[in-house]
């Protein structure tokens, strides 16, 4: 029998996977597109500006009347501006929900204790958030948590639990701030979807299989920026970090009311959304950090030390490559560390949930106190101390501290042999800012 | 006026008066039958030498140990055991044992076909069984599973050879279910066929059947994967078109199957003979192009979803994956034994 001419057969082929292949070309891709160097060079006088009150720059009260540092370089300077920053600078977060206000299960009100005030301002204090608590405006890490190895706990905080908890974050690098900003949503919910397969279709939240979850913000956007991966562009971030961190309220974000003075109303906006823009522009022109590998010597162990890394488990979670960006070292989901790892609060009163009797579990709430993104680890040598809130004075200590979802990695750490591990460290510290 | 008569294997058979002393064939059995010339006393006889054409017949009808041995599936028949001790000369006699008693005909009717999985039930059920254990156990322990290196390689030993296991399980109910396809194409009545217990039968089918997927359905399963993995949050547009794409993918592997067996060819694997089996088939196809594939999906999804829930109700994901693959075995028997009877009646 003699059977249809061929082109019959590509034109059924064609018809069975048109629908797919018009579907794949309205999928949003990797958007990057480099800054425009006038707004580079103008976001860049705004990022090491010292800010002062009623500042000539800002259109509104200028800095403050609270705020943790002057500028934005006070904090992220750890080897050139947008680096990380040190222990002394470390943000300190609040959730605060009274047992009235729990019982009618009100969302918890969040927020931070900034660390400064302008002049004649009252300084915020813990104090304000509990009579237990001291009246200092810049708590000491030890004295928010207990630090890991310490047997006399010097934490005045751990009284007031769980009305009041204070958690601290410490400030991460910005380097390579555009690669993670260009990385599709898509990409991230496919890390997700990908670690419940390698893990048997294992359940959304699992308390000790390395299965994260990626953020889904109340608009739908995927979470990319941030400790607790609240951000879903680095637009956001930085008009977020304006506000919060200097007081410079912003189309973008109303600058936080102080928690000494609730009523106090600011003029207007202090920055437009221009010059956010221009800071945005300048944090994303910092270059990518760069892998280096320095003395031939040690070259062969950093080699094995990325085996290393990829067979104990670290890339289950820091995972190398996403999408198209190489050598980032995150999914870029939330993951449960477990219970010492605890440190819940937003930057922001978070905005109520859209049905309050939403079962705990629901996989898109926001994060849990134990949930924290993966920190890409490219640039990690430069960024120390470690953890959310700087905890870890070194990569061993980070390591050692991994609970939850990162207990079976860090055990499996632990039982290396000592020259393995210092391959892993060795490895770990080719990772360097550029 | 009819002659009532009884056949050798026990059926009560009627003949019209003018078929007396006439040769004929049991509807049951298979077998030849005399009709007795006189009122019937006594069960009817095995019939007088037979003629070449009923030779033929008959050969097609009765489980062919001897023709199989040239096939690539040696094919038993459980019920004619007893008669596999030895090859026949084509020229014996069929010898009506009671244990032919099972031996039916080719199923006449679609709805005739549902009884072929019934008859091999405790085989699907068994494998169901064991698969659903082997499925589980590796979702249940892929987390211990060492992560791959060359160093490590004694320590994945376990591992793989568990997964060979399940694999090989696999291939044995794949190819039981597939006997449903070749004994069928061979005109064979409805009975439990099961492939040799040797390892190379299973494999070879098993074999088959991914070269039959290499050869156009990975395409759309690709995609699939593709899009499921990097679609983000799916919409209800995307599930449509994996939903689409997973039909193609099914409908035509099917197919695809079918062809590859009816010759046992592989090379007839191609888009041209698929498209000369559904001219064949004519208005049946929309079995193996829709219902089929659609069955096959809800399936699949089912059995992914049985095993996520393995994690959290251990027991009740459990059984409903046995249920699952139980559920599975059965229509896909039913339907390639379906697809392959109307194959053995339009074959050009
Ligand atoms: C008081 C110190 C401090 C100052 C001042 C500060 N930051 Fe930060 N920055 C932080 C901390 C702490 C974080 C981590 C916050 C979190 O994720 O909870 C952070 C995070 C960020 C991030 C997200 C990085 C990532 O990968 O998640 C960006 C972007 C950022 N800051 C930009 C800025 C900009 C722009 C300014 C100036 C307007 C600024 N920061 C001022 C402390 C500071
Ligand atoms: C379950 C996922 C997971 C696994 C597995 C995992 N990590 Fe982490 N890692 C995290 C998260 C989440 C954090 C942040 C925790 C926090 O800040 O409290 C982190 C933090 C770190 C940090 C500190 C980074 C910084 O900038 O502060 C280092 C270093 C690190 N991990 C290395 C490793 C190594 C080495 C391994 C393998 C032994 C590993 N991780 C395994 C999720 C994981």
């Amino acid at each position: 029998m003699k059977g249809p001419h061929w082109s019959w057969y590509l034109l059924i082929a064609l018809v069975a996977l048109a629908p797919a292949g018009i579907r794949l070309m309205t999928w949003p891709g990797f958007k990057r597109q480099a800054p425009e160097p006038q707004m580079v060079q103008a976001g860049q006088t705004l990022f090491v500006h010292e800010w002062k009150a009623n500042d000539p720059l800002a259109s509104g009260d200028g800095l403050g009347p609270v705020y943790n540092a002057a500028s934005c370089v006070a904090c992220h300077n750890q080897g050139g501006p947008g680096g990380g920053g040190d222990l002394t600078h470390n943000v300190t977060t609040f959730v605060y929900q009274s047992d009235a206000e729990a019982a009618i299960r009100r969302n918890p009100r969040e927020g931070v204790v900034h660390a400064f005030a302008v002049n004649n301002f009252p300084r915020e204090t813990l104090n304000h958030l509990h009579s237990d608590l001291p009246a200092v405006s810049q708590p000491r890490l030890d004295t928010v948590i207990t630090l890991p190895g310490r047997t006399v706990s010097s934490n005045h905080c751990a009284v007031v639990r769980p009305v009041v908890q204070i958690s601290q974050r410490n400030t991460p690098a910005l380097f390579g701030a555009n690669l993670i900003d260009s990385i599709p949503d898509r990409v991230i919910i496919a890390n997700e979807k990908a670690q419940r397969l390698r893990w048997g279709f294992a359940p959304k939240k699992s308390e000790d299989l390395p299965v994260g979850r990626a953020l889904r913000l109340a608009d739908g956007r995927v979470g990319h920026f941030g400790w607790k991966a609240q951000s879903a562009s680095l637009a956001d971030f930085v008009q977020a970090a304006c506000a919060n961190e200097l007081g410079l309220g912003n189309p973008g974000q109303t600058q936080p009311r102080p928690l000494s003075k609730p009523y106090y109303q600011p003029v207007s906006y202090d920055l437009t959304l221009e010059q956010c823009d221009q800071i945005t522009a300048f944090v994303a022109s910092l270059p990518r950090p760069v892998e280096k590998l320095e003395k031939s010597s040690l070259c062969s162990d950093a080699l094995a030390g990325r085996e290393l890394f990829k067979s104990i488990g670290c890339a289950d979670c820091h995972t190398p490559n996403v999408g198209n960006v190489e050598g980032l070292y995150s999914d870029l989901l939330l993951h449960d560390m477990g219970q010492p790892l605890e440190g819940g609060g937003s930057y922001n009163d978070i905005p109520p949930l859209p049905n309050p009797n939403k079962p705990p579990s629901d996989p898109n709430d926001p994060p849990s106190p134990g949930e924290w993104r993966t920190p890409p680890l490219w640039g990690v040598a430069d960024s120390a101390p470690y953890l959310h809130d700087g905890r870890a004075p070194t990569l061993e200590k980070a390591i050692e501290l991994h609970g939850g979802q990162g207990t079976r990695a860090a055990r499996n750490f632990a039982s290396l042999s000592k020259t393995e591990q210092g391959q892993v460290i060795v490895f770990l510290q080719t990772f360097r800012a550029p | 006026m009819s002659i009532k008569f009884i056949c050798s294997c026990g059926k009560h058979l009627r003949a019209r008066d003018e078929m007396a002393a006439r040769r004929s064939m049991c509807p049951r059995c298979g077998a030849p039958v005399g009709i007795p010339s006189l009122r019937p006393t006594h069960p009817g006889t095995p019939a007088a030498p037979l003629t070449p054409q009923e030779r033929i017949r008959l050969n097609r009808n009765k489980p062919s140990v001897e023709t199989a041995s040239g096939a690539a599936l040696a094919l038993r028949e459980k019920s004619t055991l007893g008669t596999l001790t030895g090859p026949r000369s084509p020229d014996d006699e069929p010898s009506p044992t009671p244990k032919v008693r099972r031996r039916r005909q080719l199923e006449q009717h679609w709805y005739q076909c549902l009884a072929y999985p019934l008859l091999s039930r405790n085989v699907l059920v068994c494998f169901a069984l064991i698969l659903s254990v082997g499925m589980g156990g590796i979702v249940l322990t892929i987390q211990n599973f060492p992560s791959f290196s060359p160093t490590t390689l004694s320590n994945w030993f376990p591992w793989v050879s568990s997964l060979v296991f399940v694999v090989m399980i696999a291939a044995y109910a794949y190819s039981t279910v597939e006997c449903a396809l070749t004994s069928a194409l061979e005109g064979k009545g409805a009975a439990s066929y099961l492939p040799s217990w040797s390892a190379a039968d299973p494999l070879k089918s098993g074999m088959r059947w991914l070269f039959c997927f290499f050869a156009g359905p990975i395409v759309p399963v690709g995609l699939v994967v593709y899009f499921w993995l990097y679609g983000g949050d799916l919409t209800a547009i995307d599930w449509a078109i994996m939903t689409e794409l997973g039909i193609v993918a099914a409908g035509y592997w099917f197919l695809v199957v079918i062809c590859a067996n009816l010759r046992n060819r592989l090379r007839d694997a191609n888009p041209r003979c698929v498209v000369q089996l559904v001219q064949h088939l004519k208005y049946r196809a929309i079995v193996p192009i829709l219902i089929a594939p659609t069955l096959a999906l809800a399936h699949v999804l089912f059995g992914l979803f049985t095993l996520s829930l393995l994690h959290e109700h251990m027991f009740a994901g459990w059984l409903l994956l046995t249920g699952c693959l139980c559920s599975a075995l059965f229509w896909s028997a039913f339907l390639f034994r379906l697809l392959g009877v109307w194959c053995y009646y339009t074959k050009p």
